[in-house]
């Protein structure tokens, strides 16, 4: 009896023990932190980026940029934010935001006793210069408008701490498009604007309310982060110092942090799964904001303002075939603008089916010979999946030259001009329908596919009219299906955010989009 | 006396028997290895599409990266699938046609620029000279990039470009020969006779002076075969799917840890091409050489 109660006690502890070494080794694993444990305080947080950022200042550069965006989201601070796991917007320096009835203007209340760097109040004459600097802008302003959605006239102070937007039609996603990492976010103080107005140093330096400020940058090599000392949030700001070191070949970098040289990373899908299988780091993946990267083609003249050769295209490829060159693992290639984890996803829309045959005799109706250029940024990735494409569009019958080019801002404007008819393509943030329907929109300086088309606007419309999140939500999906049933686009890739990281990083967030938080983390060494 | 000298007369006995074998064989073994090698690509790029190769450029996304000896595919495949012995095959009509092709119009250049210099002398000389280091101090490779850039990247631009920075080291050696013959008897008698300066340029000088320039332009094959795989190598040669050298070494590095074949086997077609065609142009200047060729 006294043995058995023993056994049965011994057992217990046993199963208590499994569980607990369990739970321990889960929690090591998954890289998330037991929900009590305090975090550290201090340490330098090691980073390798594959680019330099240009500078600082939005005027001279004025493309927001993968690299840029990465380092200035530690430096400024959005007023909003998205909570990655369940998609709802939270505050940050912003602390509501409140629509009017036809969604034309928005008003944010700011969060009082917010400082800048350099110890400067955050209030709502900050935002007003610099919207009023960035959209009066003669050269950008209209792009930086494009950025943002449904357009934006201007921005008003009511009131010290009330922002108010100004829109020329509805806007019902502002809330979710405040919570971007664009360069239209990245505000500084008006003072500082004025003090440093015309000033050629003006792009070498900043000032943010975000965690970080900028320590040392050393141009093509490193870019060092200390401690905002006027930083609203310091229950989530944790390491002393972030080195940003530029290493420009992904695999360098991913080979630096299995060597233990660096912290922390992003990488992209193919080499995130080669990461994945070192059990010596620690991985979050999340959905991306992006809509995901395919062909886009100039849809204002022949051959693309045919759907018969825009559907014989896409029936000539295997799409998931395609998207394993890359990754070297099938997955399945995206049917519409969100990913499956997305909070836009729709559901039941089909992409059309690889079928040889069908994509043959589409382009025997249409009875011509199509031949075009395929314009690709030359990375040997993407010059692979040109090739792949290539040779499955010359098995159809199509003539199709791939030609690489500039990669970097230089593409973006090779694309912004218009000059290409075929071409790879970013399709863009993808946070909020509104943002999805300037790409398409006729109307839209954004629509660089160049639709013109009364029933895609219609779609557009009713996006934008719709209210409520199941209305909205409807009305997205029909868009979506639109698109698709017109063939409007050719998705190839939409896959989640990768980051990898030491097992001594901390607190890393669920990525939502490809600039990962890593300002918020902390280091347990 | 020992047994093995040499009695009097045995030299000039010895030297025509060497004579008597005749030049195919004072070529030497390796010369002939390095021959057959050249001529195998040669004939392999040349009638490709009548030996039976897969087709180069037909990509099978199920059979990526295959080993060597896998399946139908005796080199393996791609990153695409594409079967590797037709893309070293159809890469060498690339490689070899510029190697044919871009320093024969450096030969040309240079034998037109070097004789002319060597001849005439004095302000030609000096403004060729003056071009000449041009050249010379700017880095050729920034310089082919650049207008590879801006004129695209054809095979026919790049012969050119390759043609025409390749043409220095012929015209040295051209002008310096040149020097040399414009003093001997032949060209003065020629002067005397009053022949015209082309006619002395081109029946007399020329003749004498390419032989030297020849085995050089063999040389010069292997170094355009390897500018030409930096270009593709660094992304600017010529546009996909051609199949490169360059651009296959470039294709495969990435994942030289589980597909070496893909970078080593187009690597090894370009080394051996590059050594036979330096061994062949060595051997040709030694024979050529009136000191070295008596050794």
């Amino acid at each position: 009896m006294k043995n058995s109660f023993l056994s049965k006690g011994l057992k217990t502890l046993q199963r208590g023990a499994f569980v607990a070494g369990a739970l321990a080794a889960g929690y090591a694993l998954s890289g998330i932190d037991p929900v009590n444990a305090a975090p550290k305080k201090g340490g330098k947080l090691r980073i390798a980026i594959i680019a330099d950022i240009g500078g600082f200042d939005s005027l001279k550069i004025p493309i927001t940029g993968r690299q840029r965006a990465f380092v200035m989201q530690a430096i400024h601070e959005n007023l909003f934010d998205m909570d990655p796991d369940t998609f709802k917007i939270v505050p940050r320096t912003g602390l509501k935001a409140e629509a009017s009835d036809d969604f034309k203007r928005w008003r944010v209340t700011l969060r009082q006793g917010v400082k800048y760097s350099n110890g400067v109040e955050m209030t709502s004459a900050d935002y007003k210069a610099h919207f009023d600097r960035l959209l009066n802008n003669k050269k950008f302003g209209n792009r930086f408008r494009s950025t943002l959605g449904p357009r934006l006239d201007h921005v008003e102070a009511p009131s010290k701490y009330e922002v108010d937007f100004v829109f020329t039609e509805p806007s019902p996603g502002w809330k979710t498009i405040m919570t971007l990492n664009d360069l239209v976010w990245w505000v500084r103080p008006k003072s500082y604007l004025d003090a440093n107005k015309g000033k050629k140093t003006f792009n070498n330096n900043t000032v943010g309310a975000g965690p970080y400020i900028l320590k040392k940058w050393r141009r093509s090599s490193s870019i060092v982060l200390a401690k905002n000392p006027h930083y609203w949030d310091k229950a989530n700001q944790h390491v002393d110092e972030i080195h940003l070191q530029i290493i420009n070949q992904q695999l360098s970098r991913m080979q630096a942090l299995q060597a233990g040289q660096m912290d922390f990373l992003w990488l992209p899908p193919a080499l995130a799964i080669v990461a994945k299988k070192d059990k010596s780091l620690r991985h979050v993946t999340g959905p991306s904001f992006f809509a995901g990267l395919g062909i886009a083609f100039n849809q204002s003249k022949p051959p693309f303002n045919d759907i018969r050769v825009r559907k014989a295209l896409v029936h000539a490829l295997d799409r998931d075939l395609i998207g394993s060159v890359i990754t070297k693992v099938p997955e399945k290639a995206p049917t519409h603008m969100y990913s499956a984890e997305h909070p836009w996803a729709c559901k039941g829309i089909e992409y059309p089916e690889f079928n040889l045959a069908k994509s043959k005799a589409l382009l025997k109706e249409y009875g011509k010979p199509v031949k075009m250029t395929l314009n690709i940024v030359a990375l040997r990735d993407l010059i692979r999946v040109g090739e792949a494409y290539q040779a499955y569009w010359k098995e159809a019958g199509f003539e199709v030259a791939v030609k690489p080019g500039g990669r970097g801002p230089k593409w973006g404007r090779a694309v912004a001009s218009r000059k290409f008819d075929f071409w790879w393509h970013n399709y863009a943030a993808n946070n909020d329908p509104s943002l999805v329907g300037m790409i398409f929109h006729s109307k839209s300086r954004a629509n660089l596919m160049q639709i013109n088309d009364p029933a895609i606007d219609a779609a557009i419309a009713k996006v934008k009219a719709a209210r409520g999140r199941a209305d909205r939500y409807k009305a997205s999906c029909d868009f979506q299906k639109l698109l698709i049933k017109q063939v409007r686009i050719l998705p190839w890739e939409q896959r989640g955010v990768t980051v990898v990281f030491q097992p001594y990083v901390k607190n890393v967030i669920k990525p939502l989009s490809i600039f990962p938080k890593y300002q918020r983390v902390w280091l347990d060494k | 006396m020992s047994d093995t000298a040499l009695a009097p007369g045995d030299i000039g006995r010895l030297n025509e028997e060497k004579a008597e074998k005749g030049a195919w064989s004072r070529l030497g073994w390796v010369f002939w290895i390095a021959f057959g090698w050249v001529f195998l690509m040669s004939f392999s790029a040349l009638f490709a599409d009548l030996l039976g190769f897969q087709d180069p450029l037909k990509t099978d996304l199920r059979n990526t990266f295959s080993p060597m000896m896998s399946d139908g595919h005796l080199l393996g495949t791609d990153p695409v699938g594409r079967d590797m012995l037709a893309r070293i095959i159809y890469g060498a009509q690339v490689s070899l046609q510029i190697a044919y092709t871009a320093p024969l119009i450096s030969l040309v250049l240079g034998l037109t620029f070097g004789i002319s210099a060597g001849y005439f002398r004095g302000k030609v000389d000096g403004t060729i000279g003056i071009f000449v280091d041009a050249i010379l101090a700017f880095p050729n490779i920034i310089a082919i990039i650049a207008i590879l850039y801006f004129l695209g990247a054809t095979l026919f631009n790049m012969i050119l470009v390759l043609g025409f920075f390749g043409m220095v080291g012929d015209l040295r050696v051209a002008r310096a020969n040149t020097i040399l013959y414009a003093e001997r008897e032949f060209v003065l008698a020629a002067r005397a006779q009053g022949a015209s300066h082309l006619r002395i340029m081109f029946k007399e000088l020329l003749p004498n002076v390419m032989i030297p320039v020849l085995a050089l332009a063999v040389i010069g094959m292997s170094r355009v075969i390897v500018i030409e795989g930096i270009l593709s190598f660094l992304g600017v040669g010529l546009p996909p799917p051609t199949a490169t050298w360059g651009k296959m070494i470039s294709e495969g590095y990435t994942e030289l840890s589980f597909a070496p074949h893909v970078t080593f086997l187009p690597a090894a077609a370009m080394f051996f091409t590059i050594l036979s065609f330096n061994l062949i142009g060595d051997r040709l200047r030694t024979l050529t050489n009136a000191k070295t060729g008596q050794l």
